[in-house]
């Protein structure tokens, strides 16, 4: 219903907290598709040109590192960022190593959330550019 | 997590190991003395009494040889006389009716060889006194016919006779030699007599340096020679020997005072020549001899007895140290496994509290746009917001399991036997953190419990850190997919937990060493090597057990066993 809205791969294995947050984020801006595993992202990936994503880090099955370097073969110019339930104290910067734009750590306010998607999908725009 | 069971005892191990040591060391003190100190003291008191019995031998022996050879001296020296005057009979003034003059050369001749001689007399085979030079000339013509010395001479077949001491037809002590020489088939009889000092020189030469003393005897015990302190001539010897012929040796104690004596009879008389000798000196040496011994040997055990006490204190201390210290550092080891398992909680544990908040609040957000008109969102009165409110209290519980959890594994308290039923403890387990966490892993669980499981009487926190424990290790072994197997049997005396996982496996070497505390085959900084040692101690304070099998590159299986205790059996099992 807005124009210009970005599309969002929101992968995580928490089925409640997939279903609220997705509704929250699709009314602000979002046209986010969900699915609960990594292995449906990647497979979703090749066909769906998804301007970021939102990734879980731990699933079942493949981890969200994983399933977001997949969907980077797929689409380069992607940027994402991983919610995370216990790795990591405080939110930023991903580290080096990492596939990721940014991490945030669960539970999250969804200012910051908006803030994190936002600021990805700025990278996508630049790496699209350049 | 929640390792009290063996960090508590820390203290009292420490006292325990000092009270062991304490006692090591006073039994390797006593058996080190008791061997060493016992042969030694024996071997001293053998040595000790085969040198007393030598010496006191020794000394007997010796004073024998001296007695032997002052007898040799008085026999030679009687036989020389008996010569001397035999030697009268050959020479060129021998006639059988003498003139004065022919006696005084007699008596000359004689003086001439030895002065002992006092005097000389002819007699014919009838007693009298034919010829006589010498300081007593009224003993010319004297009938010597009655005298024993004269009856013994012409009745016994040696053809010389020498007498005891006697004062005779003279008030002057002395003795005489008496021979008889046959001429013309008459016998003539030549005797001379001599002074009671006559032993005095050679006597005293023997008994000089040597602090003996001599003196003869004749078959009464009447003294024929003896230094003035001991007695008189005539007087009776405090000492008779026993034996009439041969040489002997004896030890007499008179008056406080021990002396050792030897005798042995002449052959020329029947006189005894006794050689006395204190015992105080015949020992003196070899009381020296003792002294030092005894005092070398006093020494040689106090410097036996410090060694031993010295380096048996110090080794003990040594090994002490090392055992102490290897405590320590067990002590330390069990800490930081505790802490490296307390890490591995929290971070599942956050994980399960963090992912139920992350619902509520985003669900709460839905509730939020619901009511806010700025936001479009899909409101359909109270019935969508109760659905929401479901969503938040289900997240809510979780998170509660998870909290749960963690604070009956924190929570220590001393061992407590409580019934249990096993299926029940290992689905708590499950559904607390483990069921989500093998999820996560790809790991699917199957259950395979026995549903006529017994109650059994375990502490149920400790089985929990067991089991919890065993499937964290199956866990960790299980690299991708896998599958963990959860089961449970019983038989007569135990019930069985089974949990078996389809991850890397072991080979034999490994398998035997599981159990060995320190031992891991996780990559470094996963594990600590002491869960399962930890385990095993466990199971053994409540009479269970543990095995283990393992395929390397199939799986593993780890079996725990517990006993069925039935009521009345309590009691034994708690004491355990
Ligand atoms: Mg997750």
């Amino acid at each position: 219903m807005k124009e210009n809205n970005i599309n969002l791969l929101f992968v995580d294995d928490e089925e409640e907290f997939l279903n609220s947050m997705s509704r929250r984020l699709s009314k602000r801006g979002f046209n986010v598709i969900t699915v609960n595993r990594g292995e449906k992202a990647v497979t979703l990936a090749k066909s769906t040109p998804f301007d970021i994503a939102m990734i879980d880090m731990k699933m079942p099955g493949i981890g969200g590192e994983e399933t977001l370097k997949a969907i980077k073969e797929e689409n380069k110019y992607l940027e994402a960022v991983i919610l995370s339930g216990n790795r990591f104290v405080g939110d930023g910067f991903a580290p080096k190593d990492s596939a990721a734009f940014l991490y945030l750590q669960k539970p999250c306010e969804l200012d910051k959330i908006l803030e994190a998607l936002n600021k990805a999908y700025q990278k996508t725009l630049l790496n699209r550019k350049a | 997590m929640g390792f009290n069971f063996d960090i508590d005892n820390t203290s009292s191990d420490k006292e325990s190991i000092k009270k062991y040591f304490r006692e090591l060391r006073t039994r390797l003190i006593i058996w080190l003395l008791a061997g060493f100190v016992v042969p030694y003291c024996a071997l001293y008191a053998y040595f000790h009494l085969q040198y007393d019995y030598t010496l006191k031998k020794t000394s007997k022996l010796n004073l024998t040889v001296l007695a032997e050879s002052q007898r040799n001296t008085v026999d030679l020296f009687l036989q020389e006389r008996v010569v001397n005057l035999f030697n009268l009979f050959h020479c060129c003034e021998f006639r059988i009716f003498p003139s004065q003059e022919d006696m005084d050369a007699h008596l000359q001749n004689l003086r001439h060889v030895n002065s002992a001689f006092v005097d000389v007399g002819f007699l014919s085979s009838d007693g009298i006194h034919i010829g006589y030079a010498g300081p007593f000339p009224y003993l010319q013509d004297q009938d010597y016919s009655g005298e024993n010395w004269f009856k013994t001479l012409m009745g016994q077949e040696r053809n010389y006779y020498i007498s005891n001491i006697s004062t005779g037809f003279r008030d002057k002590l002395h003795f005489t030699i008496a021979i008889r020489m046959m001429i013309d088939n008459q016998f003539f009889i030549m005797r001379s007599t001599m002074g009671t000092d006559t032993f005095n020189p050679f006597m005293k030469s023997a008994e000089h340096g040597r602090e003996v003393e001599c003196s003869l005897i004749n078959k009464e015990g009447l003294y024929q020679f003896v230094s003035p302190h001991r007695g008189t001539l005539l007087e009776m010897s405090d000492y008779v020997p026993e034996k009439t012929t041969g040489t002997g040796v004896d030890l007499v104690k008179k008056n406080g005072g021990a002396t050792l004596v030897a005798y042995t009879w002449l052959t020329e008389t029947p006189w005894a020549l006794i050689v006395r000798q204190p015992l105080s000196i015949v020992h003196s040496g070899m009381e020296k001899a003792r002294t030092i011994i005894i005092s070398s040997f006093i020494i040689i055990i106090i410097i036996f007895v410090g060694l031993i006490c010295f380096f048996t204190t110090w080794i003990t201390a040594k090994i002490q140290a090392i055992v102490e210290k290897k405590n320590e550092l067990l002590f330390q080891l069990q800490h930081s496994s505790k802490l490296a398992s307390i890490g591995k909680l929290t971070a599942e544990v956050a994980h399960e509290i963090n992912n139920p908040l992350s619902i509520i609040t985003s669900t709460s957000g839905v509730i939020r746009d619901m009511l806010d008109p700025e936001i479009d969102m899909d409101f359909s009165g109270p019935k969508s917001i109760i659905a929401e409110l479901e969503t938040i209290d289900k997240a809510a519980f979780r998170a509660k399991n998870s909290t749960m959890y963690l604070l009956e594994i924190g929570h220590k308290h001393a061992p407590q036997l409580t019934l249990c039923n096993v299926n029940d403890i290992l689905e708590e387990i499950m559904i607390g953190l483990k069921e989500r966490q093998f999820q996560l892993d790809n790991i699917k669980v199957c259950r395979n419990y026995a549903p006529d499981i017994p109650e059994i009487m375990v502490d149920h926190d400790l089985i929990t850190q067991v089991l919890l424990n065993l499937m964290n290790n199956a866990g960790d072994s299980i690299p991708g997919p896998g599958t963990i197997t959860l089961a449970t049997k019983h038989d007569d005396e135990y019930v069985h937990i089974s949990i078996t996982d389809t991850g890397a496996g072991m080979d034999s070497k490994q398998l035997k060493e599981i159990f060995n505390p320190f031992y891991t085959t996780k990559e470094k900084g996963k594990g600590t090597g002491l869960g399962l040692s930890l385990s095993v101690d466990i199971l053994n304070a409540m009479n269970g057990k543990i095995d283990a099998q393992s395929i390397k590159g199939t799986g593993s299986s780890f079996t725990v066993s517990l006993p069925i205790i039935r009521k009345g059996e309590e009691n034994e099992g708690k004491q355990h």
